[in-house]
């Protein structure tokens, strides 16, 4: 990424963080420690709640390189760090984009975690919520405030197959955040691979997956991105990503997505309760073939208008309710209130 | 005798005029209050006992021996976690 390139997408991303209206917002997009540079810049103070957030941000990007070194030392064999620090190294400052957890795809997950523990690193959270994901239990270093995750595979979007690891080790470069030996995406299959993970997750939520995104992409040629999309059957994914970037960070039109379930992202806040159930009903359409997008469409509509597994028909009626008068409502305080009601959490 | 940071072996940060500090080795981490973070400057710029005493007295207006207890007090912490040698 060019200077001028990262100048002009984070001077977009300051106009953004100016334009909302809360520290729980920006919280919520994770650009909160890049609102708390903006604010210094503009002479505004920041909350010690934010000052806070600073100095973690600031401890783990610097335990990130330590630990790589000695995750390098102790391992054999191919390391492919993804996301978090890689595109930290990528920001203004990598303590402007805070991460919790290393990355880190290797052809091997089970063999390197066995290496790792025999070093001295510890395994942490309950074993039966790794069992069937893309990564293995956590690890830590004690005294560094990092987990470790040892993907044998990617999250990606249920019903699209992933891309092989051969194909990701075949093209990685070095990484920019770990030392020698260490490998990280190229940029064209980091860029998608981001935004099918943010998709897995929920789609266009959170202006930070925008930004990774939007970094990640700017190293690679747009065109080689395309074909590499639509190789791996997720150029739909990848069209309607972009098209929300170019809107929301550049100078694009604001495509049906943004207009329709995505407006938060313009304006740096919440989704509200109704964006959040036209996102569940409708997001499909951008994403599947027309013949499985309605299908899917129909189901998610069809799930929401049915009680959840275990609930009544007065419980279902009741929320229905709620989410009728609450449509406006931030969805995260729709949520709250149900829990109340429920008698908590 | 001028004091200098293990710059091999540490990495620092300044958020809010505080210095947060890793020593890589140990995986240890130090935090330094906002009169510590004006030796830790000092001592990056290549600082003896004599000159981070004259900073605090600068700075804030205390008496040489205080200032000089103080700085004895933090570079003996530094120097216990093996964070200065002695050039």
């Amino acid at each position: 990424m060019t200077t001028s390139a990262q100048h002009e997408l984070f001077a977009r991303v300051d106009a953004l963080v100016e334009g909302s209206r809360s520290l729980q917002d920006l919280c919520l997009h994770r650009v909160e420690l890049l609102a708390a540079r903006r604010w210094r810049e503009l002479g505004r103070e920041v909350p010690m709640e934010l000052v806070a957030r600073e100095r973690k941000a600031a401890a783990t990007a610097m335990a990130a390189p330590a630990l790589l070194e000695r995750i390098r030392a102790e391992t054999d064999g191919p390391l492919l760090l993804m996301k978090g620090p890689e595109l930290a190294r990528r920001y203004p400052d990598p303590a402007l984009r805070g991460f919790r957890d290393l990355d880190i795809v290797v052809p091997d997950a089970r063999a390197t975690q066995r290496q790792l523990v025999a070093a001295g690193f510890e395994e942490a959270g309950d074993p039966s919520l790794f069992e069937n994901i893309h990564h293995l239990r956590p690890l830590f270093w004690p005294g560094l405030p990092l987990l470790v995750e040892i993907h044998h595979g990617l999250k990606w979007i249920e019903s699209f197959d992933q891309p092989a690891a051969a194909q990701l080790f075949g093209a990685a470069v070095p990484s920019r955040a770990g030392p020698r030996g260490v490998l990280a995406p190229s940029p064209a299959h980091h860029a998608l691979m981001l935004a099918a993970h943010a998709w897995a997750h929920r789609p266009l939520s959170r202006l930070r997956d925008l930004i990774d995104i939007a970094v990640a992409a700017a190293e690679a040629d747009p065109e080689q991105i395309r074909t590499l999309a639509k190789s791996w059957g997720i150029q739909r994914v990848w069209a309607t990503t972009a098209r929300a970037i170019h809107a929301v960070l550049g100078d694009g039109r604001s495509p049906a997505s943004l207009v329709i379930w995505a407006r938060h992202l313009r304006a740096a806040r919440e989704q509200t309760v109704l964006e959040s159930h036209i996102q569940d009903w409708l997001c499909a359409l951008w994403v599947l073939p027309s013949g499985r997008a309605i299908t899917a469409a129909a189901s998610a509509i069809g799930a929401d208008l049915v009680p959840k597994k275990d609930e009544g028909w007065s419980s279902k009626l009741a929320r229905t309710r709620a989410s009728l008068a609450d449509a406006s409502v931030r969805k995260s305080q729709h949520d709250e209130a149900l829990d109340a009601a429920r008698g908590g959490p | 005798m001028k004091l200098r940071l293990d710059k091999h072996d540490i990495d620092w940060r300044e958020v809010e005029g505080e210095v947060i500090a890793l020593r890589r080795s140990t995986a240890a981490y130090l935090g330094v209050n906002h009169s510590g973070t004006l030796l830790w400057r000092a001592l990056q710029a290549g600082a003896d006992e004599a000159r981070l005493a004259e900073v605090l007295v600068e700075h804030y207006g205390i008496a040489g021996d205080t200032a000089r207890a103080d700085v004895c007090s933090f570079v003996e912490q530094l120097r216990s976690q093996g964070l200065i040698q002695t050039a």
